[in-house]
């Protein structure tokens, strides 16, 4: 196994640190390599971006645009895997990953990552059109570069900044129908972006001894468990004022009024309770509330743009029924 | 390598053969829809 270069910025781990063992990947692996979890969220909030952009779609090209967005996501995730298989080893969540695992070797995930994201960024530029493309391209570039290889390990802002990489979907779907960008498109951009470290954080309140262990500068181990608490109820505020911001677009509807309020109600309760709780009382009931709000996150966020997917299909009758 | 590794080898070979067969697949039959529906639609830049 080659060494994949010098972490500038990382701990000192070689990917010899420990015999890989030699096993032929299945496809398994290589489907695990494109993190289909994170994908299905881009792939999602593309589509909601897509279809609630004012100019329609033919559902072959909408199809073919979603799924380069998807592979484009996948080989985002393949190149992160290259790039952290040195801190991916030692960490319980990632180390059974097809690169830190020795299933895939670290340059086939590198081969795959640069394959996927030319072939991904070229046919959506056949399929739709420059601009989309383009954002496609940058949120590859953002994920890796800015995320992964620049800030992941050097900064506690590190998910807070690197977070807008998983916010560019809607703006892809959106320039796909249009070819440009909109006031709707960034709203749902600034959903995602303030979405992202409450979100992020949780998780590592939970995860923090793994990420301790690496040396990557998390901000439960680089401020502390309460500081990082404050920081979730903090951000979960701005989150609320994002989530309202849809109401004063075309984006929401009928569904929207009635989902988003109850949900950023939910939303708050539980960041507050999380603010409340003390490291001592996570360790004892081992994280549940922090894996629950990890798993609300994600629920909230689904709702959201689900809701904004109901009111976006069912326009032509909330206007007929107003007499729009 | 024993005869059963050798077999366990070319088993998880042909998955990956045919996934990647399955794949290239797709990607004409999608080729080949986008294009017709560009036709239909008429020239246009994608700039």
């Amino acid at each position: 196994m080659a060494e994949l270069g010098p972490r500038a910025l990382g701990p000192a781990y070689s990917l010899d640190d420990a015999p890989f063992e030699a096993v032929e990947a299945q496809v398994a692996d290589y489907w695990a390599l494109l993190k289909p979890r994170v994908m299905s969220l881009v792939i999602f909030t593309a589509f909601v971006g897509l279809m609630a952009a004012p100019a329609p779609v033919h559902p072959v090209v909408a199809i073919a645009s979603l799924l380069c967005v998807a592979v484009g996501a996948g080989a985002s995730g393949a190149l992160n895997m290259w790039w952290d298989a040195d801190i991916d080893r030692h960490m319980d969540r990632t180390k059974d990953r097809p690169v830190p695992s020795g299933r895939v070797a670290a340059e086939e995930a590198l081969g795959i990552g640069i394959a996927l994201s030319l072939l991904s960024v070229g046919f959506l530029f056949l399929f739709a059109n420059a601009l989309a493309a383009f954002l496609l391209a940058l949120t590859i570039f953002y994920y890796l570069v800015i995320y992964s290889m620049w800030l992941k390990r050097r900064t506690p802002l590190n998910i807070v900044i690197g977070g807008a990489a998983g916010a560019f979907p809607p703006l892809i779907g959106w320039a796909v129908a249009t070819g440009g960008v909109a006031v709707e498109p960034l709203v749902l951009f600034a959903i995602i972006f303030l979405w992202t470290p409450p979100h992020s954080w949780a998780l590592a309140l939970a995860r923090r001894a793994d990420y301790a262990r690496v040396g990557v500068p998390m901000l439960p181990v680089v401020s502390g468990d309460q500081e990082t608490r404050r920081q979730i109820w903090l951000y979960a505020l701005a989150l609320a004022a994002a989530a309202a911001a849809p109401f004063a677009t075309e984006l929401a509807g009928p569904a929207y009024l009635l989902v988003a309020p109850l949900m950023t109600w939910r939303m708050l309760a539980a960041s507050r309770r999380l603010a409340a709780r003390t490291a001592e009382e996570a360790v004892a009931d081992k994280f549940r509330a922090e894996w629950r709000y990890f798993g609300l996150s994600i629920a909230y966020l689904f709702a959201l743009f689900s809701a904004i997917l109901v009111d976006v299909w069912a326009r032509p009758l909330t206007m007929a029924l107003i007499g729009g | 390598m024993s005869g059963a590794d050798n077999h366990e080898l070319h088993r998880r070979r042909r998955g990956r053969n045919l996934a990647v067969g399955g794949v290239l697949l797709a990607l004409v039959a999608l080729m080949f829809a986008v294009t017709i529906v560009k036709l239909s639609q008429g020239p246009a830049s994608p700039f």
